[in-house]
């Protein structure tokens, strides 16, 4: 039987990695000490599959789920997957680096790969891009009856080919597409700027408005009306800039507000929204977005507002939030410089240095 | 009241005063001409009185821009000071060379409880208090950041020095260049420290410097792990630094001419044995 490693037990390893391993037995890596033995306690956990308005369930019993890697023979896998979340990329355990078999980066960020190579030596990391929206949690039925669910929406699981990839490995993954690298670059482009962009500033909003699932969020009107905004204006910014398909760009942004509203989902505003600096990030969804726009000579108001609204994500348990109590103190400028290395006089800075009150004073208006 | 309240008021004010009007000289100092004073300095210096009459009730204010420039060693050992340097490289500044900063040491009977240094230019700052270190970005300091095979030595020393200090400067400046790739000197103590902590510098030697010119780094150095041996006076200190317990015994024999008694070794409890002048 083909194994398979899945380093990181949160939304996207447990929710929706283990849909494309059917056949496979599965391992799990999580520093959650509490989940990993409860895990195996228990023996198994439930994924539950957004389909339309239908939920598939599908129960996962792990070979093994553990916090120690110590425990895991690095040379005994096929597959294996990283979905840690990019900051944790360099808290990974050394031993990671002895994986024998083609290793997946999840992370959302092709940067992830170049760390994976030079952090751990490995040099044949590849990356992937799990078109899916995972939530870390489930619904209070779901959890009722196994505290360790999941929910996740039916997506779909890109891979880069790779030359480590053979053709039997391929046809033990048929839920996966394998894209070439500069093919998978432009789905990570716009997963970036078209899904990651909206899902993040939809989350602002819904914290700001006391939300805590997204999709509750999105059924207000006024955060609807800003998310939807979003998304234009950053289609217009890729239509202007990019060479992408048009039609694949409006297709893909098409059905992300139907994402994003999934009921079914109960995705937490706390998990989307969380470590808003990283979102922030020079090249990322919310900067780098509103750079694009600004370049391209798209007026980023919407996006603006989304911005607003992240600085002012004040979630005592996010690691952020005691850098964000600070932003009066700092003013925009400096928070941007020393948090961000965004210089000031730069146009990011400058612009969301002269627009943020206004923005939060309309955030303050529509969302009260 | 966080030290990190001061760290934002600081960094925002490198921000927005960087403009000539704020960078001229206003004043020499002692008839130094490496002791300039410039707008920024008395900027800086004003945040910081305000910060500890509104935020530290109880804590004086020893800052090389303040009247109090000058306490006893009993007063040092037991009172409440945040020990201030507004603007550590004030000449590279009016000069429009890079490197300064900003550093405050918060020494409450004899225990450095707290630290603030912040490096604009390297879009950083640094907050020790309740024990644990925070930088604004995340950053290899220490031994993550560990010398390079070919790291030079601060050396940072005043402009008289007496006959045993001329003699024990020399004798300095022959370790540094027996051990390490050599001396470097760049006008600021503060960014000497932190290219200490980033590993660009294999040790920094303060050589009878002032107080606040090396006082706010201590708590992140023994943070970082470093081995720190001192001498401190209300009037000045004497400071060897360096990840190699070696490099640092060495310095601090070749400094021990100049010395009324021996380094003392700061320990992760941040006491500070303060000696007489």
């Amino acid at each position: 039987m083909a194994r398979a490693l899945i380093v990181g037990g949160g939304g996207i390893g447990r929710g929706f990695v283990p849909w494309i391993l059917n056949g496979f037995a599965i391992d799990i890596y999580d520093t959650d000490t509490q989940l990993t033995q409860g895990i195996a306690e228990q023996g198994f956990f439930t994924s539950w599959m957004s389909d339309g308005a239908e939920l598939r369930k599908l129960v996962v019993r792990p070979e093994r789920v553990t916090s120690d890697f110590a425990d895991i023979d690095p040379t005994g896998y096929d597959i294996a997957f990283i979905s840690v979340g990019p900051r944790n990329i360099a808290k990974l355990p050394s031993q990671v680096g002895l994986l024998t078999c083609p290793v997946f980066s999840l992370e959302n960020d092709p940067i992830t790969v170049e760390w994976l190579k030079s952090l751990y030596g490995m040099k044949d990391a590849v990356f992937g891009v799990p078109d899916v929206i995972a939530s870390s949690t489930a619904s209070p039925e779901s959890l009722a009856a196994d505290r360790f669910s999941l929910h996740t929406e039916n997506g779909v699981m890109f891979l880069q080919e790779s030359k480590r990839v053979d053709d039997r490995l391929k046809a033990l993954l048929p839920d996966v597409e394998w894209l070439p690298v500069d093919q998978l670059n432009a789905e990570w482009d716009a997963k970036l700027y078209i899904h990651n962009t909206p899902h993040c500033v939809a989350a602002y909003l819904g914290y700001l408005s006391g939300c805590t699932y997204l999709h509750e969020a999105l059924a207000r009107p006024a955060v609807a009306r800003i998310v939807d905004g979003v998304v234009d204006e950053i289609l217009t910014g890729l239509k202007l800039v990019t060479h992408h398909d048009h039609d694949f760009l409006e297709s893909y942004a098409r059905k992300e507000m139907r994402r994003f509203s999934n009921a079914n989902l109960y995705d937490p505003i706390s998990r989307v929204a969380r470590e808003p600096i990283r979102k922030l990030h020079p090249s990322g969804r919310l900067m780098g977005a509103l750079r694009l726009l600004l370049t391209s000579g798209v007026e980023p108001v919407h996006l603006m507002a989304g911005i607003a609204a992240s600085l002012r994500y004040l979630e005592p348990r996010d690691r952020d939030c005691e850098a964000l109590r600070l932003l009066p103190e700092f003013g925009v400028k400096a928070w941007l410089k020393f948090h961000l290395s965004i210089p000031p006089g730069s146009i990011e800075s400058d612009y969301v240095a002269q627009n943020f009150d206004a923005a939060s004073a309309y955030l303050d208006r529509v969302l009260a | 009241m966080s030290l990190r309240v001061l760290a934002a008021s600081i960094s925002r004010a490198f921000v927005e005063k960087v403009s000539s009007e704020f960078t001229v000289v206003q004043k020499v100092k002692h008839d130094q001409l490496r002791d300039v004073v410039t707008p920024l300095d008395e900027h800086l210096h004003q945040i910081a009185e305000g910060f500890v009459a509104s935020m530290m009730p109880g804590t004086r204010l020893l800052s090389e821009e303040g009247e109090l420039t000058e306490v006893s060693a009993v007063e040092l050992a037991t009172g409440d000071f945040l020990v201030v340097d507004p603007l550590d490289g004030s000449n590279n500044v009016a000069l429009g060379l890079p490197g300064f900063g900003f550093m405050a040491g918060h020494l409450r009977a004899g225990v450095l409880v707290g630290a603030v240094v912040v490096v604009p230019e390297q879009d950083l700052y640094l907050v020790v208090e309740g024990g644990e270190l925070v930088t604004s970005q995340p950053v290899q300091l220490g031994a993550q950041a560990a010398a390079n095979a070919s790291a030079s030595v601060y050396y940072a020393y005043p402009p008289h020095l007496s006959e045993r200090g001329r003699v024990a400067r020399g004798q300095v400046l022959d370790v540094i260049d027996a051990r390490t790739s050599g001396v470097y000197r760049s006008g600021s103590a503060c960014i000497g420290l932190f290219n200490l902590i980033s590993g660009r510098h294999a040790a920094f030697v303060a050589h009878h410097v002032r107080l606040w010119d090396a006082l706010g780094f201590f708590p992140v150095l023994s943070q970082l792990g470093y081995e720190v041996r001192y001498r401190v006076t209300p009037g000045s200190i004497v400071l060897v630094a360096s990840l190699s317990q070696e490099l640092c015994e060495d310095l601090a024999q070749a400094l021990a001419a100049d010395l009324e008694g021996p380094l003392s070794s700061f320990q992760r409890n941040n006491q500070v044995v303060v000696c007489d002048d």
